[in-house]
């Protein structure tokens, strides 16, 4: 049996440090959003894929986040937060160097794994 | 119906917990094994400090409350440990205050305790944190809530799917029947594995207790 989810919290960012991808001309940004629309800025949200390295970005007050890495086929996503028991698991494909990847978390479609 | 609660965790969707409901997802799709990256983040001792990993060390003074002892491993489900990956930790101090702007809580601060820490897991999974029994504190969930005293746990499998951030509980603790972020956790025997134990054998006598906390994740087969 495994241990089970719980949530960040509001206070992740004592312990949980942003961390840059490895540097590269490729750049990934947008927003997370709740399911009335409103910015969510207390999210952490992650990225991996074995090109692009693993990365790690708070969103802002406007629920911004952003990061810049090498070239990679996809990144895969997730995103923690307050009122999230689990993270959201998803993958946005990396076809130019920048690319615009809104999250909505009540409207968008997210993997279980 | 897709299956989202098969592994002991919480449904994302539980009223009980105000949050969730503005935020919890509503369209869950099973991840297509051919999409499944089997990859994971590797760290190494560049991205942790040894007075990481003692929190009562971190300042000039000693912080107040009780000094403890944290440790276990990291384990799949196959029960083959995690070597070498990160695991932090965050935490309120004593009186139940973070050291965080939007913890408005009217607990003092600790100028000696920050509240957070990190290590690498040894070859066979093994971590040890030093730090202060965090203390309970008010949360606006419903009236008179009180999160049960807790330390936030985040760790990384050999799979980046299989990341997890959870939350560890002291054994006994009476607030653990009326929290509704525990409680969402279905599964009894699951839920019982978010609650540390007493280990006398690990405790340093005359200095600090210690609780084991051991957490499991996904058994990802080896690429």
């Amino acid at each position: 049996m495994r241990t089970p989810s719980q949530t960040v919290g509001p206070f992740f960012a004592v312990g949980l440090r942003g961390r840059p991808c490895p540097e590269g001309p490729f750049r990934l940004e947008g927003r997370v959003l709740d399911g009335a629309g409103d910015p969510v800025p207390d999210a952490v949200v992650e990225v991996w894929s074995p090109q692009a390295g693993w990365g790690r970005a708070c969103t802002d007050a406007d629920g911004r986040y952003a990061f810049t890495f090498r070239r990679t086929p996809h990144l895969d996503v997730q995103v923690f937060a307050r009122g999230l028991l689990r993270q959201v698991h998803t993958r946005v494909a990396i076809s130019s160097e920048h690319t615009v990847f809104d999250i909505r978390l009540q409207d968008d479609p997210f993997f279980v794994v | 119906m897709i299956p989202v609660e098969d592994r002991g965790d919480p449904p994302y969707d539980w009223p009980d917990y105000r949050s969730s409901t503005r935020r919890a997802p509503k369209r869950l799709v099973l991840l297509p094994e051919a999409l499944r990256d089997r990859s994971g983040p590797v760290f190494g001792e560049s991205d942790v400090d040894p007075l990481d990993s003692d929190l009562t060390r971190q300042h000039a003074g000693e912080p107040l409350g009780e000094r403890i002892i944290v440790a276990g491993r990291v384990l799949d489900e196959a029960g083959r440990p995690i070597p070498h990956t990160l695991v932090e930790i965050w935490q309120a101090n004593a009186a139940g205050r973070y050291a965080h702007q939007a913890d408005r809580h009217p607990a003092p601060l600790d100028p000696n305790f920050t509240g957070a820490g990190r290590c690498l897991t040894g070859a066979d999974g093994a971590y040890r944190f030093v730090t202060v029994k965090p203390g309970t504190y008010p949360w606006r969930n419903h009236p008179n809530a009180w999160r049960p005293a807790h330390i936030h746990f985040s760790v990384f499998g050999r799979a980046f799917v299989d990341r997890l951030v959870t939350q560890m509980y002291f054994p006994g603790d009476p607030l653990l029947d009326h929290d509704p972020i525990f409680q969402s956790v279905r599964d009894p025997a699951a839920r019982q594995m978010l609650v540390s134990s007493l280990e006398l054998e690990r405790s340093e006598p005359d200095w600090a207790l210690a609780y084991r906390f051991d957490i499991v994740l996904r058994a990802t087969p080896f690429e």
